[in-house]
Parts: structure tokens; sequence; C-alpha cells
């Protein structure tokens, strides 16, 4: 007996062959949506709410969504392997003239087992024009294997409502919960196994109970209205999340305890870039009618910060237009795009205004919209008139409505070429909730157009009517997004014109002073997005309790978990350089490589490890109780490691350093650099016991 | 003459626009600086002319336009302030204020100053109500927005003394109040509006349900006199006095409004019940009763109204009416299970066994797979001490539901109770060959084979019963004293 038992216990401890491979975490979620729901003539996914207000949280929590028309041909639910489950956010009770083969299909992706998240309008009430929506047997059917049972929707009376039961952790998030808002309520009885988040007690009506927002056994449900506030009364219309999101997300489809790629952060600092669109470089500018704003610009900020960098953009088509075509301005945009903090970039040929209609910004006589010549044909004439002695470029920035087609930005992908623009988002004081942000990319078929993400000073501006001062919030949109969650890197999105106005100018100095008096680690906007496209590409395999396999997507450089107490195993973990304990959330700092595995452990983190750096890290060895490495950044460069020998001392050599440095009681040595690399390349520093 | 009238004008008009270009004014000089850089001369120069011209308005503006553009929006608000409150009033004036509060994002300063707007525009002799609505529509959607409950309040309240548009600023004003449970003011609000609107009986409705939630009965029924008193005949209001009146347990106070209510309302038939329930409950039994026979007589396809004439009878020992109506309720809808079994009930009580089993027996005859009734006769010839009757009645629902062990413990137990133990051994015989191995059906068969002489059989079953299921501890450590103790196992129930 005792033999078998130990036998057990063996076979227990010693890693199974399957576990070796590992699990696959899915991390793509179908996103199951209704053509009849945009009301545009352009059918875009980007007009949908839960593009423009969830996608966002999905994300943080590394995920990924995948649009599909309800209406179409929908996936093989045997086929959805690598998913993790259908989220649906309908906008209207009645979503489909005929809703039955789209609740046979979720029934069929629960029996699979996926998970069906439900926000908004349930969506599948059949139209019935003699009476109110109806359910037919099908959708009863659906929602009935998702754990709960919808009767419609009931107009109550205030004094026979209340709030009977609100979980404190997922609801009231950034509104709370106001009967006054909602004259009516769904009417959602829970089947047993499912757990309610909010329910309203009714003293009259069909049911006396009801919970519209609820975690089930198959997903999870959070009906209007009591997902996202929306007022369009006011100016500018108003939401607010009811729901938690994060938190509702991560229940819902089950994300507690798995790593999250995290586009936000490099080495422990949030992650700073600013870009530049090439709208505007003709404008006279009124700090000095004799020059354009594009000189301005050059004078008052690229020449004015010239350690801090920045990816600049020209729009191509102005040299075939005789009015700007000379040589003052070509020596100015030489001057520009041949800065060593200068990242050149492309802003398209005519300027694209609504791509989809091929209008276009500039009038080009004889030239109509071509794809081809906005997206390939700009940089290869930035690359080989614009850059002489320097490396091409491969970064566009997305013009006008920045809605490129499929085919457009599959003809950019293809040719290798890093584009960025659209999406973007605000939250400050005028727009205080995380539903203004968007997401971090838009998916057409398997093409994919990653965002800005901020808004530009357009937003601020009023189109540029002023006030020209209102930039200036921008401040407190990158604080806001920056903590209690950091959800999105410091990206300063800008054109031209903001040069042309003396008040814009001034907002824009205030914004990188903010910028550079805060712990950031600054880079180009073709690093970030490099990273974006990695976080999509990483593919995260579950090897056992707290360890991961990342395959790929070796720019993704940060893995989060949130609420995670453990701290890395360095020995057991590959291609672990570091580690961060930030926002409740632990960050861990990956090396280069294209495979690298993640060990928790109960135990500290023996050995140097990378504390938090202001700079990129290459190459990272651990030697003889140090460490070297090589590093390239901007700005003065910081350095802090951690597991070292407390109170003893280092030598520091590299990087224009050479000193013995001692550690604190923690085993943290810090380590101020002169300077830093800028556009040069990476330096070797090797930080070892001194004898 | 040697110039033409017309050269002359023209000359004197060049001559003025080169005199004005030459030596513009210093007002118009100082447009000239507007869109300079950092626009210091600007405002210098404004600032100076405002010195000498307090109060300019295109220098003001100009001025404040200055300040946006050097990036300065505060003083540009501070300015446009000081203007506004020089020209008190001014609506134009007031609104670009609160547009450039807006612009500065000084959202509490604008908030603040948006009440001092309404309140100069509001004291005007004539107002602008269109002009009011607007101030208080955006505080009401900015303060809802932000859930800022007490400014919601103030500017519903607002809205509501300003009559609007038409939208329901007073209902919406109503529903925040009691959404809030805020019921001191939503009965304040609601005896306004009563008495704002002598001819409509829905704020008095409303005062009653107030005070009834706030469990204020007294309350409420003050609230439902004074609403009565200005509509006497309100069906709402009567039949809220008439429900707090039951609460209060004081419903005999009930009656005239009750009386009132039938006539009224002639087709509900809650009425009629109440006054019967009322009556019945005040001793006014008979009384109570005639209240229920009329408003039968007033739908006699009501079931209810059937229903509600029998228990009163019923429920007050008054069985041989009791029957009677049942009776002819049972003609009415022959197939009522209620019916047939309140009958057999009340048919029963009065010790007429055999009216009862006939009715069973006549009902039976039409739907003889019927179990329910066939245990009810079973059950009424048992307690009629019908011994052979009540056997056969068993038999046969034992026969109908196999499975139906109640059904097989009543016969054994009736067998047992009329000594009847040949036949109790063969219902047992039979029940542990359909349900094998319960203890309880092994002790009863062989308690009964012991009555009938066959120990030996007694034992062998135990035995049998034993080897299969195994015998308790006890009984193995001592098999040969304990299996007397054993073999006289405690007796069935009924059993001697």
């Amino acid at each position: 007996m005792i033999l078998a038992l130990a036998g057990a216990a063996a076979l227990a401890a010693a890693p199974a062959p399957a576990a070796a491979e590992g699990t696959l975490v899915p991390r793509k979620v179908i996103a199951l949506y209704s053509r009849e729901n945009i009301r545009k003539e352009f059918k875009d996914v980007s007009y949908l709410q839960l593009h423009q207000h969830g996608e966002m949280a999905l994300n943080h929590l590394g995920l990924e969504l995948e649009y599909v028309e309800a209406s179409g041909p929908l996936p093989d639910p045997a086929s959805l392997d690598g998913y993790r489950g259908v989220v649906t956010w309908f906008e209207q009770p009645e979503s489909f003239s005929d809703p039955r083969p789209v609740c046979r299909w979720l029934s069929s992706v629960m029996r699979s087992g996926l998970k069906v998240v439900m926000l908004g309008y349930p969506g599948v009430y059949s139209r019935n024009p003699k009476g109110p929506p109806a359910l037919s047997p099908e959708c009863s059917e659906m929602l009935r294997a998702l754990g709960a049972e919808v009767h419609g929707a009931y107009t109550f009376d205030p004094l026979s409502a209340h709030v009977a039961l609100s979980d404190a952790k997922i609801m009231g998030f950034e509104r709370k919960i106001d009967l006054f808002d909602a004259p009516t309520v769904p009417l959602v009885r829970l089947l047993p196994g499912a757990t309610a988040y909010l329910t309203i007690a009714l003293s009259e009506g069909p049911l006396r109970r009801t919970s519209p927002v609820a975690l089930t056994p198959r997903g999870a449900l959070a009906l209007a209205p009591f997902f996202l506030y929306s007022n369009s009364e006011v100016e500018p219309a108003q939401n607010r999340w009811i729901v938690n999101p994060f938190l509702f997300f991560e229940e819902a489809f089950r994300l507690q305890g798995l790593p999250r790629p995290d586009v936000t952060t490099l080495n422990g600092r949030r992650v700073y870039f600013s870009h530049l669109d090439g709208d505007g470089f003709f404008n006279r500018s009124e700090l000095d009618r004799r020059k354009w704003s594009g000189e301005i610009f050059l004078t008052e900020i690229l020449e004015r910060y010239p350690t801090s960098p920045f990816s600049v953009s020209m729009i191509t088509g102005y040299e075939d237009l005789a009015a700007f075509n000379d040589d003052e301005s070509k020596t100015i945009i030489k001057r520009i795009l041949n800065r060593t903090n200068v990242e050149p970039a492309s802003h398209g040929y005519a300027h694209p205004m609504i791509w989809h209609k091929g209008t276009l910004a500039l009038d080009i006589p004889g030239y109509q919209m071509d794809a081809r010549k906005e997206i390939l044909g700009s940089i290869d004439f930035i690359n080989k008139n614009m850059l002489p002695g320097r490396g091409a470029t491969n970064l566009f920035f997305w013009t006008g409505d920045c809605l490129p087609s499929m085919s457009d930005i599959a003809l950019a992908e293809g040719a290798g070429v890093l584009a960025l623009n659209g999406g973007g988002g605000r939250f400050d004081s005028r727009f205080p909730s995380y539903s203004y942000l968007y997401p971090l990319s838009r998916l057409l078929g398997a093409s994919r157009q990653i965002y800005a993400m901020s808004f530009n000073e357009e937003n601020y501006t009023n189109l540029g009517l002023g006030p020209h001062y209102g930039f200036r919030e921008l401040i407190e949109t990158l604080e806001r997004t920056g903590r209690p969650l950091r959800v999105r890197p410091v990206d300063v999105y800008i054109h031209y014109y903001s040069a042309e106005r003396y008040a814009a100018l001034e907002s824009l100095r205030k914004i990188y002073d903010w910028a550079f008096s805060q712990p950031l680690i600054p880079v180009f906007a073709s690093r970030y997005v490099d990273s974006a496209r990695d976080f999509f590409s990483m593919r995260v395999v579950k090897l056992g309790e707290g360890r991961f396999r990342l395959e790929g997507g070796p720019s993704m450089r940060t893995v989060r978990f949130d609420r995670e107490t453990r701290t890395p195993d360095l020995t057991a973990s590959r291609g672990v350089i570091g580690f961060k304990r930030e926002l409740g959330s632990l960050y861990i700092f990956l090396d280069e490589s294209d495979l690298r595995e993640v060990a928790l452990s109960k135990r500290p983190a023996k050995g140097p490890y990378l504390s938090e750096a202001n700079f990129e890290v290459f190459v990272w060895k651990r030697a003889a109780g140090g460490v070297r490495f090589k590093k390239r950044g901007w700005w003065k460069s910081q350095l802090v490691l951690g597991g070292l020998a407390p109170g003893r001392s280092y030598h520091v050599r590299g990087a224009g350093l050479d000193a013995l440095l001692k550690t604190d009681g923690a085993g943290m040595l810090k380590v101020d650099f002169p300077d830093s690399e800028h556009s040069r390349p990476a330096r070797d520093v090797s930080v070892e016991p001194a004898s | 003459m040697i110039f033409r009238w017309s050269q002359v004008v023209s000359f004197f008009a060049a001559l003025a626009v080169v005199g004005w270009l030459v030596f513009p004014s210093e007002y118009f000089r100082g447009q000239m600086h507007r869109d300079e850089g950092d626009r210091s001369l600007s405002i210098a120069f404004y600032s100076d002319y405002l010195s000498r011209h307090p109060y300019h308005k295109g220098a003001m503006h100009a001025l404040a336009q200055a300040y946006e553009n050097a990036a300065r929006p505060e003083e540009a608000a501070a300015l446009l302030e000081a203007f506004y409150r020089h020209r008190r009033g001014d609506g134009e004036a007031g609104r670009e204020v609160l547009d450039i509060l807006d612009r500065a994002k000084m959202t509490e300063i604008a908030k603040a100053f948006r009440w001092e707007l309404f309140a100069d525009l509001k004291a005007l002799p004539v107002v602008d109500k269109n002009q009011l609505e607007g101030l208080l529509y955006e505080a009401f959607q900015q303060a809802t927005t932000q859930q800022d409950a007490a400014g919601v309040d103030k500017a519903l309240q607002a809205l509501s003394e300003l009559g609007g548009s038409g939208r329901g600023y007073r209902e919406e004003l109503l529903r925040h109040l009691l959404s809030r449970r805020d019921f001191s003011k939503a009965l304040a609000f609601l005896k306004d509006e009563a008495a704002r609107k002598p001819r409509d009986p829905e704020p008095r409705r409303m005062l009653v349900r107030v005070h009834r939630f706030m469990n204020d009965q007294s309350g409420a029924l003050a609230s439902a006199q004074e609403g009565l008193r200005a509509f006497p005949n309100d069906p709402e209001l009567l039949s809220e006095r008439v429900d707090i009146r039951f609460k209060m347990n004081r419903c005999s106070e009930a009656i005239p409004d009750l009386k009132t209510l039938m006539a009224l309302q002639p087709k509900n038939s809650s009425w009629s019940g109440n006054l019967g329930a009322c009556l019945v409950k005040t001793g006014r039994l008979i009384e109570g009763i005639r209240v229920y026979e009329e408003s039968l007589k007033g739908d006699p396809s009501d079931e209810q109204r059937w229903r509600t004439v029998i228990f009163a009878y019923s429920d007050h020992g008054l069985h041989p009416e009791a029957a009677a109506w049942l009776e002819r309720y049972l003609k009415k809808f022959p197939d009522s299970a209620f019916g047939l079994d309140l009958l057999v009930y009340e048919y029963e009580i009065m010790d007429r066994r055999d009216e009862a089993a006939n009715l069973l027996r006549r009902h039976l005859a039409r739907h003889p797979k019927d179990p329910a009734r066939l245990r009810a006769l079973a059950s009424l010839m048992f307690n009629a001490n019908r011994y052979e009757q009540a056997a056969a009645a068993y038999e046969a629902l034992i026969a109908l539901q196999p499975q139906d062990k109640q059904a097989w413990n009543d016969l054994i137990h009736l067998h047992n109770d009329h000594r009847a133990f040949p036949e109790m051994a063969a219902v047992l015989k039979r029940y542990r060959k359909r349900f094998p191995d319960e203890p309880n059906a092994t002790d009863q068969y062989v308690y009964v084979l012991r009555r009938l002489g066959q120990r030996a059989k007694a034992v062998s079953v135990m035995r049998d019963y034993l080897s299969r299921v195994g015998a308790p501890a006890l009984f193995q450590a001592q098999p040969s004293t304990d299996s007397a103790k054993h073999d006289g196992a405690a007796p069935p129930k009924g059993g001697g």
C-alpha cells in the first residue's frame, strides 16, 4: 500500500509527457456582431460599441477580438480550438430579422466548451409586428444554456424597485447603480449555478427579482442599462462603466492567474513615444509669419529636445504641387528627417481623407486615389529623395479617417510596412471613463491595423478651430491611463500645425515637459508598433501551475500577472531578465528571444535581475554574481538592478560610466549613466562585484 | 468747374481711406496686434486701452481673445466674468462666460456661474423662458451624469417651477425623489402638485401611495380622506382607503366604500369578496354570505365566486348548506375535482358516507383510472369500518398503481386491524415479491406468520432475509442467544 502511494506520488511529481507539451491558453475571442447595429453608411466594425468601449479592457487582459458578422457564415464550433469564447454586444433588442440561426450557433458554441459573454442587449428577440418582440424557442434555449431565462423588459414604478444585491467588486465602477437612470429593466431569472452580480427586486411585474449582471456556468451576462451608462443629452455625450469591465471580463472568460502580454511597459517603465502626422507643414506660423509651421516645429520642438525621440512623417504629394516645391521647404524637410532624434515616416502621398471613398486632402492634377502610391509610393519617395545618408524607413501613419480597407492594410503588411494610427481615445474630466479609450487594433480579415494610443490635438482643438490651447488636456489622459491601472503607453500624437499657433505650441511644450519629468522609457513609434504586433502574435502555453511558455512575439517584452504574489524563479525561467511589482501587478521583463518561459515561485528571486531601466536591454547575461548586457536608449539613462548582495560594492563599467557603486540594504543597485545612446549603436555594460 | 462732382467725391473718399490707413484709430491699431506671436503687445495694448475705457465691449473681447491665444484662458475667463458682472443680466455676455469656462475646463466655477446667470435672467422684467430652460437643462443633465443628487433636485425643481417647453420635468422630479426615497420632499412636492392641479386626482393618489410605502397608514388614510373630499367617487382613492382600513383591522369602516365600489365597478368581484369577508369577519356571517351569493348571481360563470360562497358555509360549520351549494356547483362544473373532493368531505363530516361513496363510485364509473378518488373511496370505507369494500378499493388501487407503497401499507394495515391474518400474510407475500428485502415488510411478514402459527416458516423467512442482506454485528457475535430476541421483532404498526 505504502509502495503504491509512493509510486503515485512519484508519478504526480514527474512531469507527464502531455504536461511537458503544455496546453495552449486561448487568447482569441469571437466578437459576434450584427451589421444592422452599425447605423452608418460605411459598415465598419470600428463603429461598434464593443470596439469603441469594450475591446480595450479585453486587450488589457491579454485577449484579442475577431469580429464575425452574425448574419454571414458562422465558423464551425468544432473548429474553434484556439478560441476562448464569444462576446456579443448587440445594440438593439432585435438585431436580426431572424435570430434563430445565431441562437443555434451560440448554443453549439457553448456545447463545445467555449464561454459566451452577452453584453448590452441580448439582441435575439424576434420581430413581431403585431405585438412585443418575443424569444423563439431556439433563443430561449440558448439563453437557458447560458444559465438564464430572459423574460423581456419591464418598465417599473420607482416605488416598486430596489437594488437587492450589488457585488461591490464588480458593480458601481465609474457610476453607482441608480434606478433613476433605468426606467426599464431586463427581466432575467438566473438558473442554478449562476452567480448574480446585480439583483433588482421588483414589488410588481411578471418577475419579482431580476439579475441583469451575472456570471453563469457557461459565460456571463451584463445587460443594458446596467453595463455602460450613456447620456447623449449632454455635450459631449457621456459614458460611464457601471460594471468594472476589467474584473467582469476576467471572471467571465476565466482569466485569473494567466499572463497578459503588455504593450504599456518595457523594463519596468511606462513606454513613451511621440509621433507626428505631416499635415500643416506649410501653414504659416503666427510665431513668425515668414516661416512654415514645419520650420517652427523643427526649431521649437525637435531642436529644443534633442535627446528625445520623435517619429515624424511627411506628405509627399506636396512635392508635386508647384506652390510648395521650393528649395526652402526641401531644405527644412531634409533638416527634419535627417535629425538623429527623428524617425522618418510617411503620411501618404495626397493624404486620403476617407479611405473607402478615395477622397483626398491634396488636389494633385491628374492623380486619383491609389493605395499603393499612398502607402508604398510615398515611403519609397521619402527613402529616395528625403533621406540622404541615412537608412530607409518603413513607417507609415494612416491618414484622414484612418479607416483603410482590408486590402490597404494587407498591402502595407505585405510590404513589411509598420503602420500606425486610428483609434486613440481620451480619459479626462471631460471624458471621465475608460470607455473612451480605443483598443490596440482593428482587425479586418487577417490584416491588422495598429491604432495610435492617444487622440491627437485635432480632438482637443475642435478640429483646429480652437481653443488652440486645448491639447494641454492630454496630460490628464496620460496621467489617468497610467494609474491606478496602466492601460496605455504615453503617446504624444501631433501634427505640424501644433507649431502654427502660439497657444498650441505652448500646450505642446507643457505636454513634453510633463512627459520628460515622468519615469518613462522613450522609444520611437516603430518600436511601439512592433510590440503591438507581437502582442497578437505571442502564443501563451501553460506548462503547469505558475509555469508558462511564451512562443513568438520577440518584440513583446513584458508580460503582466495581475494580483500575483509570487515572483519569477529566475533559474527555472528562460528569457526572463527581471521583474517589478507595481500597481498591484507583477510585470515580468523578457529578453529579445523568440521562446521564453516564465516560472513563478513563492520563494524570493535569486540572483541579479533588472528592476527598472529607461532604455532597452539586449544580450542580458548573468555571470559571476553580476550581469552584462547591451543598452540603447534616450534621455539620461537610469537603471535599477535587484537581487544583488545587500550593502556590497559593484563595479559598473560601460556606456560612459566606470564607477564603484554600493547596493542598498535590499540588494538594489541604482545606476545613473551620464548620457544615453540616442540613435547610436547599443553599448556594453557590465556590473560585477568589486573585488 | 475743373472737376466733376464724382471726381471730387472720389478724391475726398480716397483721402479718408489714406488718412485712416496712415492714422488708424487707437482701437484699430490694437486690432492689428491680434495675430502676433505670444500676444504680449496685444495684451499690453488692450489692457492700457481698457484702463482708459473701462468695460469697452470690443476691447474686453479682444483682450480675452488675446489671453486665449496666449494660452492663458483663465485670465480670459476672469475678464469676461468681470464684464458680465458689469452688465449683469446680459444673456449673451453670460453665455460667453460659460463658454470660456468650459473651454478652460473650469468646471466648478462654471457650475456656480450657471446658477448665478439663471437667477439674473429670471429677475429680468422680460424673461426668455427658452434661454432659462436651456441653462437649467444643461445643469440637470450635468448633475445627472455626475450623480449629484442635490444638483439634480435643484435643477429639476427649477425646471418644474419654470414650466418650460412641456417636457415632463415635474414627473421627472417626482420620479427622482421617489427613486432616492426622499419621501419628505416627494410628499411636499405632491401636496404642491395637488394644489396646482385641483382637477387631477393623480397627485392625491400618489400621496396615499407614498404614505403607504412609508408604512404610515394613518398618514395614508388622512391623505385618502382628503383626496376623497375632492374626488368622492375616485375608485383608486376608495380602494386605497379600503385597503388601509383592512390593514388597520378596521374593515367595518370600509363597508360603505366597498358598497360604493361595487356600484362603480360591478364587474369587479373583489369588492363583493372583500365586503363579504369583512361582514363575515365582524360576525355578520349570514349578511356576509348573502353578499357572496348576490355577487355570484352577478356572474354565475365565475368559479371563484362559487368557491367563496361554498367556503363561507363550510368554514363556519354550515355543512348542509355547503353540501347543497356544492351539489349545485357540481351540476355546473361536473368535472371539478375541487367540488367532488369537498362534497365527499362534507358528506363524510355529516356522516352521510353512503352518499359520499356513491358520489365517488359514480365518478369512478366515468373515470376508472383516477387513483386519487379510488384512494378516497378506500379511505372512506376504511373509516366507515367497511372492511370488504375498503379492501376491494385498495386492491383496485394496487392493481392500478402497483408501485404505490402507501396503498399496499394501507391494505396491510386494514387486514391487521380486522385480524384477517391470512389475507394480511397473502398481501405481504405479494408485497415482498414486488419490494424484496424491505426490513419492515419482513418484520411484518414474520410477525403475521407467527400469528398464524407458522413459526418454522417465519424462521426460514428471517434466515433467508438475513442471508441476503447480512446480519447485524450483534447478531453475528451471539447467534444462539439473540436469535430469539430478533424472532420477536417489533410488531408492525397496529399489531398486537
